[in-house]
């Protein structure tokens, strides 16, 4: 793709800002930290040096076409070709058109969704493909915003442009055809966009030169001016950063804040429904410009900035710990009295990231800091892997296991294999050794990679993770340049990038790569029927069908089952099928061996009028018992020799059979608010029958997702074992409801269906001699100590694979990480992906703390106290995570900022927001002490294979304002900018979407204009509306609106929320107050608080 | 007072019909006072009955009577008979077997001499009641007599051409079935397949696995039928009666709706069902039998019933294609490599499997027999499909079993469809059925052979001894039909009373009352009591001798020979028999001592050595020829035919037709055998027609298409009408091979004659006579032997 060095390009857009940023870059760890104080009291904020100039990020004007090449449009707006952004023909596009047309990825509402579809990361290729349609050259795409700068142009100037979209969107069945155009556009460039509305287009660094103080980030500050809520922290913003007050202004005549994510947005519009969004989020909640580039990508580090900022505002004074003074009360009534210096607006809270980063993974023979993963960033493979891949915690490696404990931070990989690569990032490579199979080292069998260097005139190889030499086999011979280097390592993947795939050869294959299976697996039972579960779910797998992969090797089969099972027999040329009952639920087998399970071409007719006579067939069933662990077992056993997808919709608490469960809730309720010691057990499986069956599940390749469609307890702690085992995952819709929950059910199976994914798959993560793996994370099943078996794995999966030192490491040698991962893919080839990440070794700890990666930490441990749940009473979870965040900032102060006064509390840059999301993390709900047994075990086992982007907002969430989002007016950005999450942001006269990547609460307070809730929801006043929602489209613009930002957030998160109303004064209310952070809540720290808090511990600890 | 001869009605009777009016045929016609005697007799004292048989239309039998009838009072409960002396001035009657006065109820009040009730008419000594009946005036508001219920339980573990075969005589049988009649439909092979046939939205099947034991209750819990027919039949069905029809109804009218439907209404879905059937779809590995379950099939059968129609007339029929090789009821394991057990394998008890098989259909009679249904089997296998173990349910519950080598065989086409044939052809299938006995005192029952059960009523007619089924007064018949016949076998212990010379009564009485489920439907009682002389064995032996039937006898030691056989290890029944034959010779043969060629016999057991050398010969005790199967199948026809049938099992009929002579028996000799004669053998289990060389060579230069050899045609076609004479008559259908002197296939002739010539005496055969290669004996070395033993002191 990018043939032109991004580098290049580059230049000028940084220009501009790397003035406001460079004095900051080169600074070292401890200097910068220096530099701060005069300006905070006693709060620090260091951040790390910036690395070498990493990969520009900006837009590589080639990158940035690509994606909206199609949109450029303009007149095409009102055409919406298909998505623009869609590749030609990507290989999953077939979905472009066809979902376009008729099936939204989130049917609920077609309009809206219909462009999702797309494209997953699957087919590279897609993404690759989209620039050439734009052609435009680099060259001219930097200095032509025009092209795309349409729209961007229009925006700065004119907020019409994007007032054009929705104009289309209304003509357009997609609303977001318009904007996603302009979004698009925006979107690669867009940071500088966003940042100033004003901006142009890639307007980063055009704006940045004009208005200096202007970079991207400030788009915060801009918004918070329309916004009533935002008001109190607007202003505040900035504070850590001075740039802000600057921005205000711009903003000021800007509406509402929506353009920040908006341009984000956009480019995940056009892609396809998840896979951009994941991105796209990080944005939203990126890590402040500082902070996570700070990091990152130095050379346009605006961390920079930040500093002189500081000093402009008011010293973000912790004061004494003992004495916080919170200026605002939080809550009604908790503010209590915290008398403090702390200014609450000066502490750190994340700030959105806008602009897109054109990320290098290796520059000057050095691995460089990759992007925050929240942030948008779009990878260049230069020998290491792309960070969506397989991030570290910490971007050098500490020599020495001493160095590791005394930094108190995790040495840990999150491995996401199959993670949806950026649109415009260049698809992985596949190679093909033929018959010899890849090249690996003889010893450790390590496969090839950049970092194994060929000697010897290339005769021989040395393996960069056993050390050993092997003989270059005579084939793969060649000879080495003047530099070193095979003469052929730029033309060959493997020894170029960081990730390849290679064509598995006879050896990897113990059977002829399985077949694409999906079996459905739907509870009948009367409680399930009448609720409506059993149409839904069959409503929801007959939409889905079109969506399995295509080809003769995709599969399908399906059962019913109540206190029996029932099978279907889709053979036969004859009308009807044949339901074949297995009524032994004790001991079950399978009633066919063959017929059970047919191609899907062949069977589909019948398949879809099945699933619509299903619930009419089973009307009047009066059985409410549901054998769910039998027929799980059936299924299997029906799939056994081929192995698998086995999706179960169930609705009641398993009662019968094989695995049944009993309802331990009652007991739990009372045990787990009186604080029992031993309430963490019923967080615990209640036996070993499902796991003894998810183990037999695993060992042949049957991969099982639960939805759980229920309006009562089902125990998922004993249920979720099967999940977690074979590499699925829960699916939880409480309470369900026939109104509201079907669209969610659809579009979760949908995307279960649809997204990238790989069958039969076994893991194995190597490292340099020095570290060796301690343990895997995850969903998945684990026989030897080495490999991880995944029955399946997918997009959305995260492996966290923990290490420990077994030896000293070089200093002047890199560590090498190798994750191979053997899948067969839906079309049953059978592959072997290899993702390789090379980092250098440091003896410095100050160089820990500022290669630190806070997001991927923060995944850490959220992982580890999710999985420390069952087995620990809650109190001590919290300690221990609260802790960790003690300890790791102790190590800090004690170690790398010595020099400053034992009275301030010192933050290491890149962990500046460690105390929020820790405090965010106690406050979850699944570290509560109240709620729901079944709430907490889902929180669990959704966990436990988060990726690391969807981490932080799972505990983190995102509140934004809808009420005014016509008001704040137009221009291209989608969502807007979040507020920051305490109760003086809500009012009562507003309506806020709270969304944390699993649910979105709708709050209403409580003098809401009626006419605005007529616009929303259709109905007049608060007592009309229903319990249920059902987010529906009306014909206004806020109902557009809101639906499009709704919407936008669903690509996002590759997630489609569930929607909830939540009022003042009631429960729901509270549920909603609940995940405003920074309150106080009756035993448990303010923000504020939690920081004195922290700091006082730590200053004992110091002495 | 008036009383019917004893000894007149038989006597009478036999001349037209060999089992008389009654049914009743007796192994000695005058019987021994005392136990002594009666054991010098060596036939043992038995009778054989056949319940339903529907008399001979031509002797004018009276209807059955519309009204239930009178019973002596307790414990005789004897029910009112020609025999019994009638006071019909005081309306009293006395009860023939134990002396009491009853009183007669006030509707016989207008009883008189000159108007006497069906049941006294001295010709009625069998006479059948209607009770509960729809109709029958009295019995008021009586419920639909409930219909026959029909529970077909295929086996697919077949090739395609089999089922084929089964498809088609499963249409026939639908399409014969009356209107009403209840179906249900199970399918099985490694699984068990029962078929919801209530069920309109689509094909639904229940399916079990068929490597598990399942008892009834899990059955009905997983067919949701739980509770309904839990509280179960109890034990011991009802006594005689209607109120078993009243209060028998199927307790659970949701799963019969389900599972059992009228013809009427399922038709279609049958009709469907039996298109769509496939062979079993579970794969055979090489060297592996296919994985069938026959166990557990029947097992959900009897469980499906017992659910829905407990007390009710219904029969599983079981078609098999094979062992069972899985689950319970496995007879042999599905690796190729083991053979299904032989009769060698019994004997050194080297059949792994066979006493657990026993074990396991042993218990499937009792569940069946408590519900009061029928097991039928109609294997049909080149292998053999476990007859042999499923032989005690098949004969506890009264079901018909037909053994054949392939569903497309006559054997197994034509008898499957008699059973739902009616009119003429109809085999009167009845179900449900109850027999009790009563005797004079003196006189008690040791046990039955024949398809029943005990019910386990030990009643002062029980002997001590048993033989059979015994240790009871009152058997069960869950199935019977015309052909159905019991031999029940007598002791005789007097009393110290009975014993007093002064008070002797010189008739004894035995009384055998059936109830049962009619063909159409109404419960009938029939009863039949039988009369006959005592006589003072040890002082008249002329008397015993004129009271002795060598048929029965021979019948009846066969089948009792065979019952020792499978109860006793190590019998030696050619031994047994050899002696019983001299004894019996000794006791009531003519003859000098130690003079063989003196010796000569009565000509009432003139035939008996003969049978007797048959009997040696036969299947039942030359075990050794045959597969268990098929001994199994032999013994179990063997049991419950008539006498006359059982006799051609023993000793085959040969008739010679030849232009010389009309046609005529002749010896069943391998001398019989001629060039220019046809011989038509009838064996029970085949018919064979056997040309003689020079026949079957003009035969094959096709003279009898010539219009001047129209009587070699003639010839020709005799003895096959004469075949399907014998065929059309007889269930199961007998195997009909036709074959030519020397032919492979007269074996089957050769197998059964007397070998008078063998190869030993080659050289004075007559030429275009035969020989057997055997080094048996023949009858006229048998005969020597057994005068010169029987004449020894």
């Amino acid at each position: 793709m990018a043939s032109s060095p991004p580098q290049q390009q580059p230049p000028p857009p940084f220009a501009a800002q790397n003035l406001t940023a460079q004095g900051p870059v080169q600074v070292p760890p401890g200097s910068g930290a220096g530099a701060l104080p005069g300006a905070f009291a006693n709060l620090q904020i260091s951040r790390g040096a910036a690395p070498p100039p990493g990969a520009p990020r900006g837009l590589t004007p080639q990158q940035a076409p690509p994606a909206f090449a199609a949109r450029p449009g303009p007149p095409p707006a009102a055409a919406r070709p298909a998505f623009p952004g869609s590749p030609p023909a990507p290989p999953f596009v077939r979905a472009p058109t066809a979902a376009t047309s008729a099936s939204p990825p989130f049917g609920g509402q077609p309009g809206l969704v219909s462009q999702p579809l797309p494209p997953f990361g699957g087919p590279p290729g897609a993404a690759s493909q989209p620039p050439p349609s734009f052609g435009v050259p680099p060259g001219v795409v930097s200095q032509a915003p025009p092209p795309f700068g349409g729209p961007p142009a229009a925006v700065s100037q004119a907020p019409p442009p994007f007032g054009g979209p929705p104009a289309t969107a209304s003509q357009a069945p997609s609303p977001f055809v318009g904007h996603t155009v302009a979004a698009s556009q925006a979107a690669p460039f867009g940071g500088p966009l966003v940042a100033g509305s004003h901006p142009p287009p890639f307007g980063g660094p055009p704006v940045a030169g004009s208005q200096p103080a202007v970079p991207p980030r400030p788009t915060f500050p801009g918004h918070s001016g329309p916004m009533a809520a935002a008001a109190a922290w607007t202003q505040p913003t900035p504070p850590s950063f001075g740039a802000p007050q600057q921005p205000p202004p711009p903003f000021g005549s800007r509406p509402v804040g929506q353009p920040p994510f908006a341009t984000q947005s956009a480019p995940v519009a056009q892609q396809l429904p998840f896979m951009g969004p994941p991105r796209a989020n990080a944005p939203a909640f990126g890590p402040p410009s500082w902070q996570a580039q700070g990091a990152g990508s130095g050379a346009m580090q605006p961390p920079m900035r930040m500093p002189g900022i500081p000093g402009s505002m008011q010293p973000n004074t912790l004061g004494p710990p003992g004495t916080p003074t919170i200026p605002y009360s939080p809550h009604a009534g908790t503010q209590v009295s915290t008398p403090s210096k702390i200014d609450p607006n000066q502490i750190p809270r994340p700030m959105p990231e806008s602009s897109v980063i054109i990320y290098e993974t290796r520059q000057g023979g050095q691995a460089t800091i990759p992007p925050a993963a929240s942030s948008e960033f779009i990878v260049k493979d230069t020998g290491n892997c792309s960070p969506r891949l397989m991030r570290c915690t910490v971007n050098q490696i500490p020599c020495t296991g001493d160095l590791l404990t005394t930094s108190g931070m995790p040495l840990a990989l999150m491995v996401q294999p199959f993670s949806l690569p950026h649109p415009s990032e260049e698809p992985i490579q596949l190679v093909d050794f033929g018959e010899m199979g890849p090249i690996r080292c003889s010893r450790c069998k390590a496969y090839i990679n950049p970092f194994m260097k060929f000697v010897d005139q290339g005769r021989h190889f040395i393996c960069n993770l056993c050390g050993f030499r092997n003989d270059t086999p005579r084939d793969y011979m060649c000879n080495l340049g003047p530099d070193g280097r095979r003469r052929d390592a730029d033309d060959r993947p493997e020894l170029s990038r960081g990730t390849v795939e290679f064509v598995a050869t006879k050896e990897f294959l113990v059977r002829d790569p399985m077949p694409a299976v999906y079996f459905f697996l739907i509870d009948v039972s009367m409680n399930a029927i009448q609720t409506g579960a059993t149409a839904a779910a069959c409503s929801a797998i007959a939409q889905a069908i079109s969506d399995l992969p295509e080809g003769p090797r995709t599969m399908v089969g399906i059962a019913t089952f109540d206190s029996a099972i029932h099978f279907y027999s889709l053979k036969r040329a004859q009308q009807q099928p044949l339901m074949l009952i297995v009524p032994d639920v004790q001991d079950v087998y399978t009633p066919l061996q063959t017929d059970l399970i047919l191609p899907v071409s062949e069977c589909r007719e019948n398949l879809e009028q099945l699933l619509e006579s299903i619930p009419n067939m089973f009307e009047n069933n009066r059985v409410a018992d549901s054998a769910f662990g039998a027929a799980m077992k059936a299924g299997f056993l029906a799939m056994k020799s081929t192995g698998g997808k086995l999706l179960v919709f169930q609705s009641v608490l398993p009662s019968l059979g094989v695995g049944s469960l009993s309802a331990r809730e009652a007991e739990g309720r009372a045990n787990i608010t009186t604080g029992d010691k031993e309430a963490h057990k019923l967080l615990q499986p209640v036996d070993n029958t499902l796991k003894t069956m998810a183990l037999e599940f695993a060992e042949y390749q049957v991969c099982v997702d639960v939805f759980l469609t229920t309006q009562s307890y089902v125990d998922i702690a004993s249920i979720s074992v099967v999940p977690q085992t074979t590499g699925g995952r829960v699916y939880y819709y409480y309470p369900f409801s026939a109104l509201s929950d079907p669209a969610k059910l659809f579009n979760d199976l949908r995307w279960n269906i649809s997204r990238p994914q790989g069958f039969e798959a076994v893991m194995r993560v190597r490292c340099s001699q020095g570290l060796q793996v301690q343990d895997y994370f995850g969903n998945f099943c684990k026989r030897v100590p080495t490999d991880i078996d995944l029955p399946a794995i997918d997009s959305d999966k995260t492996v966290m694979v923990t290490f420990k030192h077994d030896d000293k490491l070089p200093e002047n040698v890199e560590c090498g990480f190798q994750c191979a991962l053997l899948y067969t893919t839906v079309y049953g080839q059978r592959r072997i992906r290899v993702i390789n990440l090379s980092l250098s070794c440091t003896n410095l700890l100050a160089n820990l703390f500022r290669c630190a990666d806070l997001e991927t930490q923060f995944a850490c441990f959220l992982k580890q106290a999710a999985n420390g749940i069952p087995t620990s009473p809650l109190p001590r979870i919290r300690d221990e995570a609260t802790n960790t965040c003690i300890n790791i900032l102790q190590s800090y102060r004690k170690h790398c900022a010595s020099v400053t006064s034992s009275g301030q509390l010192i933050l290491p840059e890149a962990l500046k927001l460690l105390p929020l999301y820790t405090l965010a993390l106690v406050k979850s709900v699944g570290l509560r002490t109240d709620g729901r047994l079944d709430d907490h075990s889902y929180w669990i086992s959704l966990v436990s294979s988060i990726s690391v982007v969807l981490a932080v907002p799972l505990v983190f969430p995102r509140l934004i304002p809808i009420h005014d989002l016509i008001s704040r007016d137009d221009d291209d950005s989608l969502v807007p900018s979040p507020l920051m999450l305490n109760s003086e942001n809500v009012q009562e006269d507003g309506i806020y979407l709270l969304e944390n990547g699993e649910d979105g609460l709708i709050y209403l307070g409580n003098m809401v204009n009626p006419a605005t809730l007529e616009q929303i929801f259709g109905v007049s006043s608060l007592a009309a509306l229903p319990v249920q929602l059902a987010l529906d489209q009306f014909d206004n613009e806020l109902s557009r609106k809101v639906n499009e930002v709704v919407n936008e957030i669903r690509r996002q998160r590759c997630s489609y929320l569930r929607l909830r109303l939540c009022r003042r004064g009631e429960p729901s209310g509270d549920f909603f107050r609940s995940f405003l952070i920074e309150d106080k809540a009756p035993g448990v720290f303010s923000y504020v608080e939690f920081l004195v808090h922290v700091h006082r511990q730590i200053q004992s600890k110091m002495t | 007072m008036s009383a019917a001869d004893p000894s007149a009605a038989p006597a009478a009777a036999a001349v037209a019909d060999p089992d008389g009016p009654d049914a009743v045929r007796l192994t000695w016609n005058t019987w021994p006072r005392s136990k002594v005697e009666a054991s010098r007799c060596v036939v043992p004292l038995a009778a054989t009955i056949s319940p339903a048989r529907v008399p001979d239309p031509s002797a004018a039998s009276p209807p059955p009577l519309p009204y239930p009838p009178l019973r002596c009072k307790p414990p005789c409960s004897a029910l009112l008979n020609p025999f019994a002396r009638v006071d019909f001035a005081a309306k009293i009657w006395i009860c023939p077997l134990c002396f009491s006065r009853n009183h007669f109820p006030p509707h016989y009040a207008a009883i008189s001499e000159s108007n006497v009730p069906a049941e006294l008419f001295p010709q009625c000594s069998t006479v059948e009641y209607i009770v509960g009946g729809a109709g029958v005036p009295g019995v008021g508001c009586a419920p639909a007599p409930p219909p026959p219920v029909f529970l077909f339980v295929i086996d697919t573990c077949v090739i395609e051409e089999e089922l084929e075969y089964v498809k088609m005589a499963m249409r026939k049988a639908v399409a014969l079935l009356p209107e009403h009649a209840l179906v249900g439909l199970v399918t099985f092979g490694t699984q068990v397949h029962l078929h919801e046939l209530g069920f309109s939205d689509l094909s639904k099947i229940y399916v079990f696995r068929g490597t598990k034991e399942i008892s009834k209750d899990q059955i009905l819990d997983q067919l949701g039928l739980a509770g309904a027919g839990r509280p179960g039949f109890p034990k011991m069905p009802q006594q005689l009666g209607g109120p078993q029809v009243n209060g028998m109804h199927p307790p659970s009218t949701a799963g019969v709706n389900r599972f059992l439907l009228p013809v009427s209404e399922c038709e279609c879905a049958l009709s469907t069902l039996l298109d769509e059937l496939q062979p079993d779809q579970w794969p055979v590995e090489a060297g592996n039998r296919a994985i069938r379950c026959t166990g557990v099939a029947l097992s959900v059968a009897a469980g499906l019933l017992g659910a829905c129609m407990p007390g009710t007339g219904a029969r599983i029929i079981a078609l098999l294609g094979g062992p069972c090789t899985e689950g319970p009821g496995m007879i042999v394991s599905k690796d190729l490599s083991e053979p299904v057990r032989s009769h060698k394998d019994l004997d050194k008890d080297a059949a792994p499997h066979f006493q657990k098989a026993i074990k396991f259909y042993d218990g499937l009679a009792k569940q069946l027999v408590s519900q009061g249904h029928v097991l039928d089997v109609f294997a049909s296998a080149l292998d053999q499909v476990g007859l042999a173990e499923m032989k005690v349910a098949i004969e506890r519950t009264g079901g018909l079993v037909v053994l054949s080598e392939s569903f497309g065989h006559s054997v197994f086409k034509d008898s499957f469809k008699r059973i739902f044939e009616g009119g003429e052809q109809s085999l009167g299938l009845s179900f449900n059925g109850t027999i009790e006995i009563n005797c004079s005192k003196d006189i008690k029952v040791q046990g039955i052979i024949g398809p029943c059960t005990s019910l386990e009523k030990k009643g002062a007619v029980s002997a001590d001894t048993v033989v059979g089924q015994g240790n009871t007064a009152a058997w069960k018949m869950c199935g019977l039909d015309r052909n159905t016949s019991l031999t029940v076998f007598f002791d005789v212990s007097p009393s110290e009373r009975s014993s007093q010379p002064g008070h002797q009564n010189p008739h004894l009485y035995i009384q055998f009352v059936t109830s049962y489920q009619h063909p159409e439907g109404q419960m009938r009682i029939r009863v039949t009591t039988i009369c006959r002389k005592w006589v003072d064995g040890s002082t008249n032996t002329e008397e015993l001798v004129e009271g002795f039937d060598q048929e029965t006898a021979a019948v009846v030691l066969a089948r009792y020979i065979s019952l020792k056989m499978e109860m006793e290890e190590e019998f030696d029944a050619t031994r047994w028999l050899d002696r019983s034959l001299i004894r019996l010779c000794s006791r009531f043969g003519d003859y000098r001592k130690d003079d063989p060629s003196s010796f000569s016999l009565h000509s009432n057991f003139s035939l008996f050595p003969q049978f007797m050398f048959n009997l040696r010969r036969s299947q039942f005790v030359q075990v050794f020829n045959n597969s268990p199967d098929e001994t199994a199948y032999f013994r179990m026809l063997l049991n419950r035919e008539s006498i006359t049938n059982s006799v051609a099992m023993i000793q085959p009929s040969l008739i010679s037709f030849s232009f010389d002579s009309p046609p005529s028996p002749v010896f069943l000799d391998v001398a019989s055998i001629a060039a220019d004669r046809i011989l038509l053998l009838d064996a029970y289990f085949s018919v064979v027609i056997f040309h003689g060389m020079t026949i079957a060579q003009w035969r094959n230069m096709g003279y009898q298409n010539q219009p001047e050899h129209e009587q070699f045609a003639q010839l020709l076609q005799a003895p096959h009408e004469d075949a399907q004479m014998i065929i059309k008559g007889r269930f199961p259908v007998p195997r009909l091979v036709v074959c030519d002197q020397h032919g492979s296939q007269a074996r089957f002739l050769l197998a059964k004659l007397n070998p008078s010539a063998t190869y030993n005496s080659a050289h004075d055969v007559a030429p275009g006579s035969d020989i057997i290669f055997t080094d048996d004996v023949s009858f006229q070395v048998f005969c020597e032997h057994l005068q010169r033993l029987a004449v020894q002191s």
